[in-house]
């Protein structure tokens, strides 16, 4: 029976450091913090909807979630004031089974406690430490089997809403594009994802399908999409020709005023 | 006045990087900047390319309009390509990196988390202009200076830069101008009602902020010193602040500075350019009036070497000249700015 690891990619209240624990033999992975990457995308959109990750470099497989910390505890959820935001996952070793992988039904009713656990174990630790403080990361995972981690029924599919019958758009055909779904049809493409042999980077509750939103993504489910469709790859950054209107007239900042407008900006409502 | 013709031939982008802490405020200057310039100020303002500003248009509007301040920006550095105009036309590509405040304090290379250090300390050494932000709410916090060094990594800001500027040299390239970007200034000011406090706060930060970063002041060196505001923002829980108070104070003028210094700097550059070829055609004017009218071959060739070195001299006086007229063009949006040249007032801009 294959085996998987936890990772952990979180910011603590001091340490401007991301990657927390993730195994032995991949800690320097490219393709996984690659994935990993994509789907955190800057914690863009996170307070909207969590996104899920289910991907496969054609050997192993990757599954999780980023969201908001706040959704994983009450207290290691800020840092100046600002929220945080994690990815919490599992890779496995090569050659798994992917009928490991927990369906949607079962991965999106459940995925709160299973992905606070893993926050809390890795994170707890270091958390109020400071960046000086800081040494021996990422924590080192054990591989093990999943179903010890996953709820006893994780292996049954969910009542024919994600059968893996469904086709994906092959990879070869995307050229940079992504192949994406409206949110409705993610059980779905979750069990197509999972019965995949390509390479595949699958994000599930991207909120719109715009290029830029997917860069990186073979396979979306899309909050704000009604129909399955091709989404082009974002275009690269061509030659900057200036295209800009006319701007405002002018301000003055002349003369006196200058101590005026500094304050104006600065001192915030003046009191009564 | 008469709008300047772009130089001739190709001009080197103009590379700007910030360095600063986690949460000093780079993103969210970032955002303010872009938003505002993107609109314009004045005759100016900043193109990007269209997925580019998707993005940061969006970010923007939703602090704008609902007031969510960025999310902590992770280990992937974000990049950027602007262009800077002025009546629409281009004065200059701006090529802009968005890193973690982590990326700053690491080892190179074998944290694992460090891979974007790396890439911060390589791209310092080709920036045009560095910003070294200082969170303004530690430097309203703390009166005395013991503490902020450490706190705002203004040692760690200023060995990174010297190592910078060093590489630069060896390569013959002038330093890079230098921004000391002062955020959340609005906290600096908070209570102060009378144009001479408001003053003498300034100027009392100004020279602080000299005292923390002596680079600003070393020879050669051109340095802003320049407070920016999103607002009067207050406290802000959950990342969320009041929309009515987002009103931007200055995010254009450290974009202004680097795209003036960057002018006068490829103005010397060409300045100098012009001057080699000169000195190389009168060497070849005097080598030629030495060969003998028989060395057919042979002057032909110093005929045609001199051609192209007055072509070249030609060439650089006019992308010299035209680099002087935006510059000067440009240099009065820095009015009321302090501005320095080797440690001295300078940039021809008027302070206070």
């Amino acid at each position: 029976m294959a085996s998987w690891a936890p990772l952990l990619y979180a910011r603590t209240l001091h340490d401007d450091t991301w990657w927390r624990a993730a195994p032995h033999d991949r800690t320097q992975d490219p393709w996984l913090a690659g994935q990993v990457r994509i789907v955190v995308a800057g914690g863009h959109d996170l307070d909207r909807h969590s996104r899920f990750l289910l991907a496969h470099d054609g050997e192993s497989w990757l599954f999780g979630v980023a969201c908001l910390s706040e959704r994983l505890s009450s207290t290691m959820n800020q840092t100046g004031g600002r929220p945080t935001y994690c990815f919490v996952g599992w890779v496995s070793e090569p050659q798994a089974d992917a009928a490991a992988i927990p369906p949607w039904k079962v991965l999106t009713t459940r995925w709160v406690p299973w992905a606070a656990g893993v926050y809390d174990r890795w994170l707890a630790p270091d958390w109020a430490l400071s960046a000086s403080d800081r040494a021996g990361l990422p924590h080192l995972t054990p591989y093990a089997p999943l179903a010890g981690s996953w709820p006893a029924d994780a292996g049954q599919d969910d009542a024919g809403t994600g059968t893996g019958r469904d086709q994906l758009t092959p990879v070869s055909l995307l050229r940079h594009g992504t192949d994406a779904w409206p949110m409705s049809d993610a059980a779905r493409l979750w069990a197509a994802a999972a019965a995949s042999a390509e390479r595949i980077t699958a994000v599930f509750g991207v909120v719109r399908a715009q290029p830029q939103r997917l860069r990186g993504i073979t396979h979306a489910a899309v909050l704000e999409l009604a129909r399955r469709q091709l989404v082009p790859g974002p275009a690269e950054p061509a030659g900057q020709q200036a295209k800009a209107g006319d701007g405002p007239e002018p301000r003055s900042r002349r003369g006196p005023g200058i101590a005026q407008l500094i304050a104006s900006r600065l001192r915030g409502p003046r009191p009564r | 006045m008469t709008q300047p013709t772009a130089p001739p031939g190709p001009v080197k982008p103009l590379v700007i990087t910030m360095l600063g802490t986690s949460l000093s405020g780079k993103t969210t200057y970032l955002l303010t900047m872009y938003g505002t310039l993107s609109l314009g100020v004045g005759r100016q303002s900043l193109v990007a390319d269209p997925n580019q500003d998707y993005e940061l248009g969006e970010n923007w509007d939703r602090l704008s309009r609902e007031g969510r301040l960025p999310p902590p920006t992770a280990d992937e550095p974000h990049e950027y390509l602007f262009t800077f105009t002025h009546d629409l036309a281009p004065v200059a590509e701006l090529d802009w990196t968005d890193f973690r405040g982590g990326a700053m304090d690491a080892r190179v290379p074998d944290d694992d988390d460090s891979a974007d250090t790396a890439q911060l300390i390589a791209r310092l050494s080709r920036s045009d202009s560095i910003y070294l932000v200082l969170d303004g709410e530690h430097l309203a916090a703390s009166p005395a200076d013991d503490s902020l060094p450490a706190t705002m990594l203004t040692r760690r800001m200023t060995s990174l830069v010297r190592h910078a500027i060093r590489r630069r040299q060896a390569a013959g390239q002038a330093p890079p101008s230098l921004v000391a970007l002062i955020t959340k200034a609005d906290l600096l000011l908070q209570g102060m009602w009378e144009d001479a406090q408001i003053w003498r706060t300034m100027d009392a930060t100004t020279q602080r902020v000299r005292t923390l970063l002596p680079v600003l002041s070393e020879a050669g060196v051109r340095a802003l010193i320049c407070p920016v505001s999103v607002g009067h923002l207050g406290d802000h829980p959950g990342g969320q602040v009041n929309p009515a108070n987002i009103n931007p104070l200055w995010p254009e003028k450290p974009v202004q500075f680097s795209v003036v210094a960057h002018l006068d700097a490829e103005r010397d550059r060409r300045e100098r350019e012009r001057a080699a070829f000169g000195t190389e055609a009168g060497k070849l004017t005097v080598e030629l009036a030495r060969t003998r009218w028989l060395e057919r071959r042979r002057r032909r060739a110093l005929q045609t070497a001199r051609q192209q070195a007055l072509a070249r001299q030609r060439s650089a006086e006019q992308a010299s000249q035209a680099c002087r007229r935006w510059a000067d063009l440009l240099r009065p949006s820095l009015r009321h700015t302090p501005a320095y040249f080797g440690g001295e007032p300078g940039m021809g801009v008027e302070h206070g």
